[in-house]
């Protein structure tokens, strides 16, 4: 809902500029404007009485001073806010397009990652009007801010919305969401959020103000609204005010907007104020003196993950369209609806699907690693530790609409790994400088013969196993069929090892080196395309390499 | 301020309000130095750009002309980057200015000795710059298309006072049998300019099924020169001999096809570009391009010049001292090769929003509809393993296709249809279950031209075609095309196929794309339909019973 600020010169002051400004001289305009805003209780005997003299400020019976109609038509806002010259648009779009961001499901978590977002060319080509470094620090100072009210929800699974508090955020003015922003103090106290939304509307409004009087001019403004000493640089980074050449003026921040169309092509355009709550079904294209949104599949999907159906962002859509709503685009969010409403993943353990996902799921190969128990025939239980495995293995798939696990989250930073083999504790002492083969080939060949499995057969040579006591350690396997996986687990390998089996059954273990070609890597020297490797599984560094003994190699064949 | 309909942004973006009553007036004064973006229902977009400023400003608007029509129109108050721009661009037209020497060599001269140091310095031009004296340089006759092009994507706009040669003379009378539509005749207009330097030479966009080809012949009777047409395939060439023959008193005698089968070089020529390309081996030149540099033509058309194919570009760059025209409906390359289509074949000249033509009845109202199918069981997980481009083609050549298409023909049984594939298996399989004609890549000219005509007089009401159909072909009375697959997100596809069955005639016209869903196709379907949404085309989602 918008909120009226009580006053309003414009009109005044558009319609007699030039004898407003002549009538009275700059402290004398100061004074009325003062005393208008503060309904009379700013009493300065000196100017009072040659104000009401003038007859442009006058006493009521309770002894109040007021401005007259005269005082009011002669003062203006000149001497203090500057001449009424045309000022630069203010990024009305700026907070939505954060809010938009934030709620796509695509920013990580952590400053040092969703800063990389914000600063990046991708948000700041948004405001292509402004300059990249100012649209960055305000994205960086806004994010940090809307976080702390819990408008943005840092989650470990990334950045996303709280419906109900933007709901709330959004609908104040953008004074105070400024307000908000820049004074922290203003939080939980209502009459000081006041205070500061009026000084941010006032801000705003000078004009051509020469750069020497701009403190001086912010300071008086800020008496007027009553507001605590602040940081000025904040005016600039949040685009409230500007410098030019030798002036400095505030931006022109919209209260309204203009005819808004929605196109066949999915675009939403309008003029001042961004209507209605588009940021949370579309996405920003570009925000100048007129701005663009684009629904897109993911901009619908963000909010349909925020309980959002296709029919109450159809709603929302005519509620603000100044024409018919082409019929594509609600056959398109209906359609794109059906999608996400077809499979669901709950407390990172449970996943819903309509009958024909769960025909697809159970025949998935990549998915059977991942799955625990069927519950019901649309029900699956899932390993909720590898919850980023399979829902990369569903988006491979086709799955694309999969939207994020509802319910609480799985706590599982720094994030779910391939499980590990514990490295051993105990250490050989080193008894030479010549390398000790740990055993004799012997000994090696009978553990061989004993063993089961060529996972064991290669820890065997590898030398992490020496017993037959010793158990084979479980190592997650990855399956062949599921090339990311197996590309995943390779580049893990880099900074420890892989145990590696390729279609022909040969097995390698070693730190694998990237070449140019990405499929394409080396293992012990030895050239590797992960197309024909059949299975991997990381291993900790301390297994030794399999070239490090090529003696130890033919024993694989023995 | 209300009544005003534009929008001028400070990324020289342009917003027309188009149900303002002022919107025809104030898109004729803007489209002289600016470039239609795209054209959906409510707002047009239109950009300004340093190519459009410079090819108005050779064309002899001045900045403050352009800058005084924003002025008039803009609803808001300019904002200073916009006109620091326009004056920063205009004023930059002429620091380049290439001028005859001799026979073998131009001249080119920059205003000011730094602004030789900086053409000295970039790698791209030193080879085709000698100099000549502090603020001159020679250029080799050959290379001043290259040199243009080039020096154009530096920043450094050639002011080419070199005079375009007059080929050699052809008398080609119009016939009174037909008139110019409004637009073609604006289009031309807009081609030809003053007649001074900097003009004669450009592109005109216009939509499929409104007539390029008679813009073509109506500038080609006002040059009055020889002329060569290249086009993208036979059927298109003899298309273009039909209507030259049709629109003007030129005969046999004076029009020749230059193809696989006919090698006639007269005073029109007509070609494909394959055939101007062929070479023996792929390390040897291009025997036939002597034809450009020798056949005393005044006046080369290339049709679909979107479709270019590079060797083309290479000896076009050589052309420039002949009047150039480039034909096409979409302006997009999916290699982003648009802009060397500009500074080579030249500049768009004409462009118009595919909805007015449609409203004022030039061309067919069309509905597109996109159809959606389920996968069948049986390939769900084979599609749901496969990998992306697999993945792709598994949904494309869904055979639940067949199904929907018969649907769709035997509700439209009273129009002649095209079935449009990609996959010559699918396309095949088709023409197996339906025993419908089929059109591909291998099918004998002759063949071609029989079926075409068989479409064209009725006798074949359904005819399967590969993309070879996808351009340039002309049949009138198409008014269903039902897309079974396509080139993936090619948006310049998704238009040209739609163009088959734009010819006004006196019923709508219907093109339904069927796509499987829940796939990988139906994001490349959204991307292929991102052309002509932004032409104000709206696509009526339907699920397939």
């Amino acid at each position: 809902m918008k909120r009226e600020l009580p006053f309003g010169f414009e009109k005044i002051l558009s319609e007699n500029r030039e004898s407003a400004v002549r009538a009275v001289n700059d402290d004398e305009g100061a004074f009325l404007s003062a005393l208008y805003l503060s309904e009379g209780k700013i009493i300065e005997p000196s100017y009072l009485i040659a104000m009401t003299e003038r007859g442009m400020a006058e006493e009521d019976k309770e002894g109040i001073y007021h401005v007259t109609e005269e005082g009011m038509a002669a003062v203006s806002l000149y001497p203090l806010l500057g001449r009424n010259d045309e000022r630069n648009p203010y990024p009305e779009a700026f907070f939505p397009s954060i809010l938009s961001f934030a709620a796509s499901s695509e920013i990580p978590s952590g400053q040092n990652h969703y800063s990389k977002s914000f600063s990046s060319d991708f948000f700041t080509s948004i405001f292509p009007a402004f300059s990249k470094d100012r649209i960055r620090d305000a994205a960086m100072l806004a994010v940090k801010r809307l976080i702390e009210l819990s408008v943005i929800k840092e989650k470990a699974s990334g950045l996303s919305i709280s419906l109900p508090e933007a709901e709330r955020f959004m609908s104040l003015s953008e004074y105070e969401r400024l307000a908000l922003v820049i004074f922290p103090e203003c939080t939980h106290d209502r009459d000081k959020l006041g205070k500061a939304a009026l000084f941010i509307y006032l801000v705003s409004r000078i004009s051509g103000i020469r750069k020497e009087d701009a403190e001086g001019k912010l300071t008086q403004i800020a008496a007027i609204a009553g507001i605590a000493p602040y940081d000025e640089e904040l005016l600039y980074t949040m685009n409230i005010i500007e410098d030019n050449e030798n002036t400095v003026s505030g931006l022109q921040i919209p209260e309204k907007s203009s005819e808004i169309t929605v196109s066949s092509d999915f675009t939403i355009s309008y003029t001042g104020a961004m209507p209605g709550d588009i940021y949370l079904y579309a996405v920003p294209e570009k925000c100048s003196t007129a701005s663009e949104w684009k629904i897109t599949k993911q901009s619908a999907k963000a909010a349909f993950s925020m309980n959002l159906s296709d029919k109450d962002i159809i709603g929302k859509l005519r509620e603000i369209s100044s024409f018919d709503l082409p019929e594509t685009i609600g056959q398109r969010l209906s359609a794109w609806y059906e999608s996400y409403s077809s499979i669901r993943a709950e407390r990172a353990l449970l996943l819903y699907t309509d009958e024909r996902n769960s025909r697809i799921i159970d025949a998935l190969p990549t998915m059977q690693m991942h799955i625990v128990s069927k519950l019901s025939p649309n029900i699956f239980l899932m390993k909720a530790e590898t919850e980023m495995h399979w829902r990369r293995a569903l988006e491979n798939a086709g799955f694309d609409m999969l939207g994020p696990t509802e319910g609480p989250e799985m706590i599982t930073s720094p994030g779910p790994e391939i499980t590990e083999i514990p490295s051993p504790v105990f250490k050989a002492p080193k008894i030479s400088e010549e390398r000790e083969i740990p055993f004799c080939p012997g000994k090696i060949k009978s553990l061989m013969d004993s063993s089961d499995t060529k996972l064991r057969k290669a820890l065997i040579l590898s030398g992490f196993i020496t017993s037959e006591e010793q158990p084979t350690p479980y190592v997650e396997m990855i399956n062949g069929l599921y090339y990311q996986e197996k590309l995943r687990a390779v580049h893990q390998g880099e900074t420890k090892k892989v145990y590696l089996e390729s279609v022909d059954g040969d097995v390698t273990i070693g730190r694998p080196e990237r070449t140019e070609d990405p499929d394409i890597f080396l293992v012990c020297g030895k050239s590797i395309r992960i197309s024909k490797v059949w299975k991997v599984a990381v291993l900790p560094a301390s297994v030794r390499d399999w070239d490090e003994d090529p003696s130890d190699n033919a024993a694989w064949n023995k | 301020m209300e009544n005003k309909p534009l929008t001028v942004q400070s990324d020289r973006t342009m917003l027309l309000d188009v149900h303002s009553p002022a919107a025809d007036e104030c898109r004729s004064d803007i489209i002289a130095f600016s470039d239609l973006v795209k054209s959906p229902e409510h707002v047009h977009t239109y950009s300004i750009s340093q190519l459009s400023l410079w090819n108005a400003i050779s064309s002899g608007l001045t900045a403050e002309e352009i800058i005084a029509r924003l002025r008039k129109w803009s609803r808001f108050a300019l904002d200073s980057r916009i006109t620091f721009f326009i004056e920063d661009q205009a004023a930059r037209y002429g620091d380049f200015i290439l001028t005859e020497l001799d026979d073998d060599y131009l001249l080119l001269s920059v205003r000011r000795p730094v602004f030789a140091l900086q053409l000295r310095a970039e790698d791209g031009l030193k080879s085709l710059l000698e100099s000549e004296s502090e603020t001159t340089f020679r250029v080799k006759r050959m290379n001043r298309g290259v040199l243009k092009a080039r020096m154009i994507k530096l920043g450094f706009p050639v002011d080419d006072r070199i005079p375009l040669k007059k080929g050699v003379p052809l008398e080609i009378k119009l016939r009174d049998t037909f008139t110019a539509r409004p637009y073609q005749e604006e289009a031309v207009k807009a081609f030809l300019g003053d007649g001074k330097n900097g003009s004669g030479y450009g592109t005109i966009v216009l939509p499929c099924g409104s007539g390029k080809t008679i813009a073509g012949i109506l500038l080609m009777a006002k040059l009055g020169m020889r002329t060569l047409i290249l086009c993208p395939n036979i059927t298109s060439v003899r298309q273009w001999i039909r209507e030259i023959k049709d629109k003007t008193y030129l005969t046999d005698d004076d029009i020749g096809e230059y193809s696989g089968e006919k090698k006639d070089l007269k005073s029109v020529t007509v070609c494909t570009y394959q055939i101007i390309t062929w070479r023996p081996d792929t390390d040897s030149d291009y025997p036939r391009f002597s034809i450009f540099r020798e056949g005393g033509w005044g006046f080369i058309i290339y049709d679909e010049v979107h479709m270019l194919p590079a060797p083309v570009f290479r000896i076009t760059a050589e052309l420039q001292a002949i009047h150039r025209l480039g034909l096409t409906a979409t302006l997009v390359r999916e290699d982003g090769r648009e802009d060397e289509v500009f500074s080579l074949v030249g500049p768009k000249r004409y462009d118009t929003p595919w909805s007015e033509l449609e409203q004022q009845g030039f061309i067919a109202t069309a509905y597109c509809h996109e159809i959606r199918l389920p996968l069948p069981e049986d390939l769900e997980v084979k599609y749901a393993i496969a990998k992306k481009r697999e993945k792709y083609r598994i949904a494309a050549e869904n055979p639940k296709k067949m199904e929907t298409a018969a649907r769709i023909i035997s509700e439209h049984s009273d129009d002649s249809i095209l079935i449009i594939g990609q996959y010559l298996d699918q396309l095949e399989a088709f023409r197996e279950k339906f025993g419908y004609p089929i059109i591909t890549g291998s099918t004998p000219a002759k063949r071609r031209d029989e079926l075409y005509e068989g479409f064209r007089n009725g006798t074949i009401k359904v005819l399967i075609v590969s993309k070879v159909a996808n351009s340039a072909i002309d049949l009138p009375d198409a008014s269903v095309a039902i897309q079974i697959s396509g080139t993936f997100g090619s948006r310049q596809e998704e238009a040209q196929r739609l163009g088959r069955i734009l010819r006004p005639k006196n019923r709508d016209s219907h093109f339904y794309t069927l796509v499987t869903e829940y796939t990988e196709e139906e994001e490349f379907a959204q991307n292929r339909q991102k052309f002509l949404s932004e032409q104000g085309y709206s696509y009526s989602i339907e699920k397939a019973e």
